[in-house]
């Protein structure tokens, strides 16, 4: 068994939610669960990311300590306590090459059921500190995890696979960042207190904007949203007087008539004066705005199939991008695995440098008699510098070698460099 | 000289051609990577080299380098490249810049294709006043470009966010609100300049420095209204809230003026009679 990346994965392409949500971990679970692996499997490096759509586990699998993907599987389900019956079963197992890219397309978005959102990437910065209050945390896998980092950055900031909104109150949002830029002083006015405008309002938290007017039928369901939300509350009685000093407009109640007619809008555009635009999302089913309102000046009226429209285009903005995306990641990969390819013929450089200095030394110590401390000393710094100069060389393209990828070849290299290879005819005696 | 000024304007061209790519490349992309990433240097260098070109041609013709169409056409372009520059450093965002830049890389063009045909330039001598007026006249006709642009992009974005067209134009362009704010600071700066070289073209001719200028001179007629046009956006802005869609539609004609004029003096090999 040789130097492994291996991997367990749960998530939303194989595994359904039910599974999903009983692997789910927080940090003293998942820190303790990467305890037991450590206890009873006995890797000294594990890694666990767990979010809503995957819980994954990442480790290294040594010569002295081989692990693999199927031995975490039945201890995740002793660690949930799934009865022999229920046991997981739809899960993927990663080796080598294959988990190192896995992770690093989770962390560029690829493997996202959003594809390309960004959250994941904080997802596996905390998954780091998970696995260092575990002290399973090593060199290999603190590595593969800053590739990992690396490779999700470079892939929203060099394509756009992160860009635009995918859902219709997000698109809403977008929208009105599109025409009045900032939200700092963009009065908003909700029309209807139900789902869809709670829904709406959620995607305005953690957004700036100037103000919050909520509107209903039914007063007491408005100032509920309004305490939460942080608005205030009209009635619907004065919805002129509100729109004339409203920017976006958000409705969604249940009326079966419009509330603002065609009339009623030319009205409210003429009194308002200047060129502020006013942006209506009408989410109502029927809708709550004439359609002709769109027709005015200034004056945009979007519905629900406006704004799917907008997540199409988005998802489609999104999906163009995954080729220049794959190619990140694939850089990404490869510059990781040259580096972890190395790490196989480290100990072999480190064999035969020892060798070389031990030979060094061996004849500087032939010559201490001949000469004085001062020149012996000269010579040591003279011989040291001249056997690592032309130990660096060899050193360095053993390390980039492609070979590397190649069990035998470092086989070979390693026998070459550092055992001594016996003459055919002390071979042929020893056979004979 | 004339070997080296030549090799200027050949080098400046292919450096804008770069540019313009690299801000295309920005705008299909949505990001800086790639050729979109040597953007910036590339604008840089642009400036160096025009403005290497400039003082070439200067030393070549032993005077201030605008006494002829293509002289001046090539310093509009070179003044709206750093007006362009200086937004960009302002507001962060290169998405426009394709748009911005594409006038400028046209009037460089056909300019240095005029320039490079001249075996013998042009030696018009060009006094301080006369000069002072040229220049605001320059910056003046530059924002009125830049004006146009934006107005222009204000009035593409408007139109696809009412169309329901949310496609690339829509993902990459900023904000109408910020398309609006670009195109109310060029009116600015074309205000202040095209008052500026309306006020030293007037005391030039009063101090008897030019030639006879009349009011009913196509090209100063032209310069006034869009002075007044201009004068009179800034005022709707700041007193009726006026802004948006008619501004973006009354800086596009200023700017249909300002090619008015560019024929008119590409017509007559000048701008005054």
């Amino acid at each position: 068994m040789e130097l492994e990346i291996v991997g367990l994965s749960l998530n939303h392409t194989v595994t359904p939610l039910t599974v999903r949500e009983r692997v789910a971990f927080d940090r003293p679970s998942g820190t303790a669960f990467l305890r037991l692996i450590k206890e009873r499997v006995g890797a000294e490096e594990a890694l666990l990311v767990s979010t809503c759509n995957r819980t994954e586990l990442y480790a290294v699998s040594t010569p002295g300590c081989p692990v693999d993907g199927a031995s975490f599987a039945g201890l995740l389900a002793e660690a949930r306590a799934f009865e022999p019956t229920e046991r997981p079963r739809n899960y993927a197992l990663l080796g080598g090459e294959q988990a190192v890219r896995h992770l690093f397309r989770v962390a560029g978005g690829l493997e996202s059921q959003i594809l390309g959102e960004s959250q994941i990437l904080g997802q596996l910065k905390r998954s780091l500190d998970w696995s260092r209050d575990a002290g399973t945390s090593g060199r290999i896998l603190h590595r593969l995890w800053e590739r990992a980092l690396r490779a999700g950055k470079r892939t929203r900031n060099e394509t756009a696979i992160g860009d635009g909104a995918l859902s219709a109150s997000y698109a809403a949002i977008e929208l009105a960042r599109k025409i009045f830029g900032s939200l700092d002083d963009v009065r908003i006015v909700v029309i209807g207190a139900g789902e869809i405008a709670v829904l709406a309002l959620e995607s305005l938290v953690g957004a700036r904007f100037g103000r919050l007017t909520v509107m209903n039928r039914t007063r007491q369901r408005a100032e509920d949203l309004a305490v939460r939300f942080g608005g205030s509350v009209r009635g619907l009685d004065e919805i002129l007087e509100v729109l004339l000093e409203s920017d976006l407009v958000i409705s969604s109640t249940g009326a079966r008539e419009p509330l603002v007619t065609y009339d009623m809008m030319r009205e409210v555009r003429s009194r308002r004066g200047g060129n502020r635009p006013l942006l209506v999302v009408d989410l109502a089913m029927p809708r709550d705005f004439e359609e002709q309102c769109g027709t005015i000046d200034e004056v945009f009226v979007k519905n629900l199939d406006d704004l799917s429209e907008i997540v199409q285009n988005n998802v489609s903005g999104r999906i163009d991008e995954v080729p220049r995306a794959e190619a990140i990641v694939d850089a990404e990969v490869r510059n990781f695995l040259d580096w972890f390819r190395a790490l196989d013929v480290e100990p072999t450089i480190r064999r035969f440098r020892e060798r070389f200095h031990a030979i060094r030394k061996a004849e500087l110590e032939q010559l201490r008699n001949s000469m004085d401390e001062e020149t012996f000393r000269i010579f040591d710094r003279l011989t040291r510098r001249l056997v690592n100069r032309l130990l660096h060389f060899p050193s360095a393209n053993l390390r980039r070698h492609p070979g590397l990828s190649d069990r035998e070849f470092i086989a070979m290299v390693h026998e070459v460099l550092t055992e001594r290879i016996p003459h055919r005819s002390e071979q042929e005696r020893r056979e004979g | 000289m004339d070997t080296a000024f030549n090799a200027s304007l050949i080098l400046l061209t292919a450096v804008q051609t770069a540019l313009l790519f690299a801000y295309a490349r920005i705008f299909t992309r949505g990001v800086a990577e790639g050729v979109g990433r040597l953007a910036r240097p590339l604008l840089v260098g642009s400036l160096g080299v025009h403005l290497l070109s400039i003082l070439l041609r200067s030393a070549l013709i032993g005077a201030c380098p605008l006494g002829t169409w293509s002289e001046v056409v090539s310093v509009v372009a070179f003044s709206i490249y750093v007006t362009y520059f200086v937004v960009e450093v302002r507001i962060g965002d290169r998405s426009t810049g394709v748009f911005a830049t594409t006038p400028a890389y046209l009037l460089s063009l056909v300019s240095a294709v005029a320039m490079l045909g001249a075996t013998d330039p042009a030696t018009t001598r060009v006094d301080l006043a006369q000069a002072l007026h040229v220049v605001a006249a320059v910056i003046g006709f530059s924002a009125v470009a830049l004006c146009g642009v934006y107005g222009f992009l204000y009035l593409f974005l408007y139109t696809a966010i009412k169309r329901d067209q949310f496609g690339l134009f829509y993902r990459r362009m900023p904000s109408l609100e910020t398309l609006s704010d670009l195109n109310h600071s060029s009116t600015w700066v074309a205000f202040v300049a095209l008052t500026g070289s309306l006020v030293l073209g007037f005391w030039a001719q009063g101090a008897g420095e030019t030639g006879v200028l009349t009011l009913v001179e196509p090209a100063v007629l032209v310069t006034l209204v869009m002075w007044a046009l201009y004068g009179a956006c800034l005022l709707a802005w700041r007193f009726l809230g006026l802004g948006g869609k008619r501004l973006a539609y009354t800086t596009l004609l200023g700017f249909l003026m300002l090619v008015g004029v560019f024929f008119w003096g590409l017509f007559r090999h000048g701008f005054h009679d």
